[in-house]
């Protein structure tokens, strides 16, 4: 049977390490707990307090050390707890490092399962930064290459001076020892017999010595040195505690909502679980306790599966497709049409034409809805009984007003399942009738008069066709210069054909089948 | 040198206004003692409200709100029965003026400058209810926890006015009830945002109450951004209620290149106690813009207005709220 020795890094919420303690401990296990000399609660007292005896007596307590996050005092905790262990004078197969705010997520006896079929892999992630940067952000090579005498959160400055001048002098450091550097995460499982090595290097002055002023030394010393002890065919390069860091390179937190992610993971341990998380803390209990001795297929290196985060973040990166984003606009000018992604369809008329055929003609068919002129006059003629929107009623046109795109994207989508349209007759006087020529969402139809210039039994001009001709010219031209593709129409004697509408009603139901039937639906994720 | 000038200018001029007008306030119960440092605190004005209390109370506790600070502005309706000896509770009272400190603005930012400092405050009315991102398994304090892990140090949400499907009277409220049974719909869409340029901040209106009490003057219609949660400095300040706090970078929703999460502030005003205060408000006049909008609400109230309409949407959640674009989840995963 494999036996554990767990080495805890913590330095404050000690009812979850507690909590952690006592499920560590199974049968024989040790646990040496680090507590930060920062922190003056006494936990030596609490635990004899609140664990029970017979894991009472299975917790020891290493020798504090005041930790700064990124220097030596990290390793130096570590082969703190490392001691205690030896000088336990007990035989261990493996220790895990662990922090606090870790938990359990497979049970430990599945664990000891794991750790016997492969037995000797040192399960660490060790990487050669000539290979791989590894490091999201920041400093790679130069945590080793330099000095660094300061601490990088408390005295960014003198981090950064002492950092460039030695880059301009040309200093570099030597690796002690021939020792090959190598990155990787903090938490290990490693084997015992290694781990004695590892101390027994760790007394050697130079090494020490060197390894001091190195930049989160935590990432590279115990990497370095497993990789010049053991052979890179036992080094399964990662860990057994599922962590992941975030794109500007901070450790994931993981909160009640994440039992399921956390479950799907081959890993044994989880990091980090907030604090707060008591209902998560208690799921996972829950799995660890029913199946004790259950063999999971695990592989022998425990990848990540990180579909749903990536799905999350990609997502979620610029806002969701087809939702409105409160507290960004990239114009103003379009207010909600921004970011609206569904279709609808406009109808640019000239003042005379007789738009009622056309309009019944759309109406009639399934899924289509073309309302009046809804952004034209002192009421909002939605000329469709019915179809009014109850937010905004007819005789208030005020609140249509302080900002029309929205006020369309607001009836587009009272309207699911269905192609919106509206009669915008120009000259219409607010700014509708430009919007909808910059919206890649808008289906423009033009109704331009035909070119009679003079009446039939006169040869008077007519001057109402011949203005609308040139409104409606000036429009058509404003819609080529912007690229925006529409559909023309021609009413002779202001009545348009009814092959023209027969044509016009096909096109914008087969519009309207393509997006809402058929899988162009975009906003569905 | 020029800058330097105008910080100290900018931060000690609200400053100044909040320490004289804190002079008006008399702490009843003191228990600030026991707020230890990271703790998240609240800081409430209110008058006449104490209905409110027991539910909010327990709905802040459970998320996380480690201290209470009241400002009761002479309430007579038992307050202080209310909050009881309740340890996480301190009460400062006045008689002074409304109107006079801001609509509270200065009393706030005395408290927020005096006791806030270095913590993450909510700044809230009694009626408001703050539902952020998975705010059904996280707590307000992994909220902040992760904001300040990004570096952000605001909280933007926008507010939700709730109602009943009846009228306005007939929405009636227990004390400890839960105001969502009474009060579940609101507007999910007819807002309006715009960036204003003073302050950066993001000017939002729109929903229930530019529908129903501003309907031919919607640019009149009281404001919906807000931004309760801050990470308090000294020299921060809030300007124009919570709509508007300084420096401007507090009012930024997000972070430059991406999405930060933001909030609904669920708004209970429209219940049978709405009436009352309408009436006393109009009588006081004390409210902003010379109470223009509480002299909408009564010519509202006066026809017996349903706020309902079929329009509206039952309120389901926050993955709601997400889905309708009212609230971001940004990247917090």
């Amino acid at each position: 049977m494999v036996k554990l020795g767990f080495i805890l890094l913590a330095h404050n919420e000690p009812a979850n390490l507690l909590r952690l303690i006592s499920r560590l401990v199974v049968k024989d296990e040790l646990v040496v707990v680090h507590w930060d000399k920062k922190n003056p609660l006494d936990v030596q007292a609490l635990a004899k307090e609140t664990l029970a005896a017979n894991i009472q007596e299975r917790v020891l307590f290493a020798r504090r050390v005041a930790v700064d996050w990124g220097r030596w005092s990290v390793v130096e905790a570590t082969l703190a707890g490392l001691e205690v262990l030896e000088s336990s004078g007990e035989d261990f197969n493996y220790v895990v490092l662990l922090s606090g705010s870790d938990y359990l997520i497979k049970p430990i006896n599945t664990l000891k399962g794991f750790l016997a079929q492969h037995d000797g892999k040192e399960y660490i992630e060790c990487v050669d930064p000539d290979v791989d940067p590894w490091v999201v952000q920041g400093l790679v090579k130069e945590r080793f290459l330099h000095h660094h005498w300061f601490s990088w959160r408390d005295q960014r400055t003198l981090f950064e001076w002492t950092l460039r001048t030695q880059k301009k002098l040309g200093l570099k450091r030597k690796v002690p020892d021939n020792l090959q550097p190598h990155f990787g995460s903090q938490w290990w499982v490693l084997t015992w017999q290694t781990l004695r090595q590892v101390l027994a290097m760790s007394r050697r002055k130079r090494i020490r010595r060197f390894f001091k002023t190195t930049w989160v030394p935590d990432e590279l010393f115990f990497q370095t040195l497993v990789a010049a002890i053991v052979g890179k065919e036992n080094i399964t390069g990662s860990g057994l505690t599922f962590y992941h860091f975030t794109h500007e390179g901070r450790p994931l937190v993981f909160y009640n909502d994440h039992f399921e992610f956390l479950a799907r993971q081959d890993h044994f341990f989880a990091r980090k679980l907030s604090p707060h998380a008591t209902e998560l803390r208690n799921q996972l209990d829950a799995v660890t306790d029913a199946s004790a001795s259950t063999n999971l297929a695990i592989p022998a290196v425990a990848s990540k599966h990180l579909d749903s985060y990536q799905h999350f973040i990609a997502v979620q990166w610029r806002g969701m497709p087809g939702k409105r984003v409160i507290g960004r606009q990239v114009d103003a000018w379009y207010g909600d049409l921004e970011w609206n992604n569904t279709p609808y369809f406009v109808i640019l008329s000239y003042s005379d034409a007789d738009l009622e055929p056309l309009r019944n003609a759309l109406n009639a068919i399934n899924g289509l809805c073309c309302y009046g002129e809804l952004f034209h006059g002192g009421h909002v003629d939605y000329a469709l009984p019915g179809k009014a929107h109850p937010f905004y009623p007819e005789h208030s046109p005020a609140l249509r007003d302080m900002k029309r795109p929205n006020f369309l994207v607001d009836l587009i989508q009272a309207n699911p399942d269905q192609l919106v349209g509206f009669v915008v007759r120009l000259p219409s006087g607010n700014e509708m009738e430009k919007i909808v020529l910059f919206d890649p969402q808008a289906n423009v139809v033009m109704v331009s008069p035909d070119e009679h210039y003079l009446s039939e039994d006169s040869d008077k001009l007519d001057w109402s066709c011949a203005f609308d001709n040139m409104i409606m010219g000036d429009h058509i031209a404003e819609a080529r210069r912007t690229g925006k593709n529409f559909y023309h129409l021609k009413a002779i004697n202001h009545v348009i054909s009814s092959d023209s509408i027969n044509h016009l009603t096909g096109h914008l139901s087969a519009l309207h089948s393509n997006f809402f039937k058929t899988g162009l639906k975009l906003n569905v994720i | 040198m020029k800058k330097l000038i105008r910080f100290i200018n900018k931060a000690c001029r609200p400053l100044l206004k909040a320490y004289q007008h804190g002079r008006d306030l008399t702490a009843i119960i003191d228990n600030t003692k026991v707020i230890r440092r990271n703790d998240l605190l609240a800081f409430i004005v209110l008058r006449n409200e104490a209905v409110r209390i027991p539910y909010f109370l327990d709905y802040y506790r459970l998320r996380g709100v480690k201290h209470f600070l009241f400002v009761d502005n002479g309430s007579n309706d038992g307050f202080m029965a209310c909050v009881g000896d309740a340890p996480d509770c301190s009460v400062w009272h006045t008689e002074a003026s409304y109107k006079e400190s801001k609509f509270g603005v200065h009393w706030l930012n005395y408290l927020l400058h005096k006791y806030g400092t270095g913590h993450w405050c909510l700044t809230l009315d009694p009626d408001e209810f703050l539902l952020y991102p998975h705010s059904d398994t996280r707590s307000i304090t992994e909220l902040t926890d992760y904001l300040s892990q990004e570096g952000k140090s605001s909280f933007f949400s926008i507010m939700l006015d709730m109602y009943s499907k009846k009228t306005v009277e007939q929405a009636r409220y227990k004390a400890g009830q839960d105001p969502l049974d009474v009060c579940p719909w609101f507007d999910a869409t007819g807002y309006y945002q715009d960036r204003r340029p003073n302050f950066g901040e993001w000017w939002i209106r729109g929903g229930v109450r530019r529908r129903v009490f501003f309907p031919d003057q919607p640019w009149h219609a009281p404001a919906l951004n807000k931004t309760v949660l801050v990470k308090w400095q000294w020299h921060f300040s809030y300007i124009a209620s919570t709509h508007i706090v300084w420096p401007n970078r507090l009012n930024r929703p997000h972070f430059s290149d991406t999405l930060a999460p933001t909030g609904c502030l669920l708004h209970f005003k429209y219940l049978s106690l709405f009436r009352e205060k309408v009436e006393e408000e109009m009588q006081r006049k004390e409210h902003y813009a010379g109470s223009r909008e509480y002299a909408r609400y009564l010519d509202g109230l006066n026809s017996k207005t349903i706020l309902w309409s079929p329009g509206s949407t039952l309120f389901r959640g926050w993955q709601q709220c997400v889905s309708l674009g009212l609230m971001n989840v940004g990247r917090w995963f």
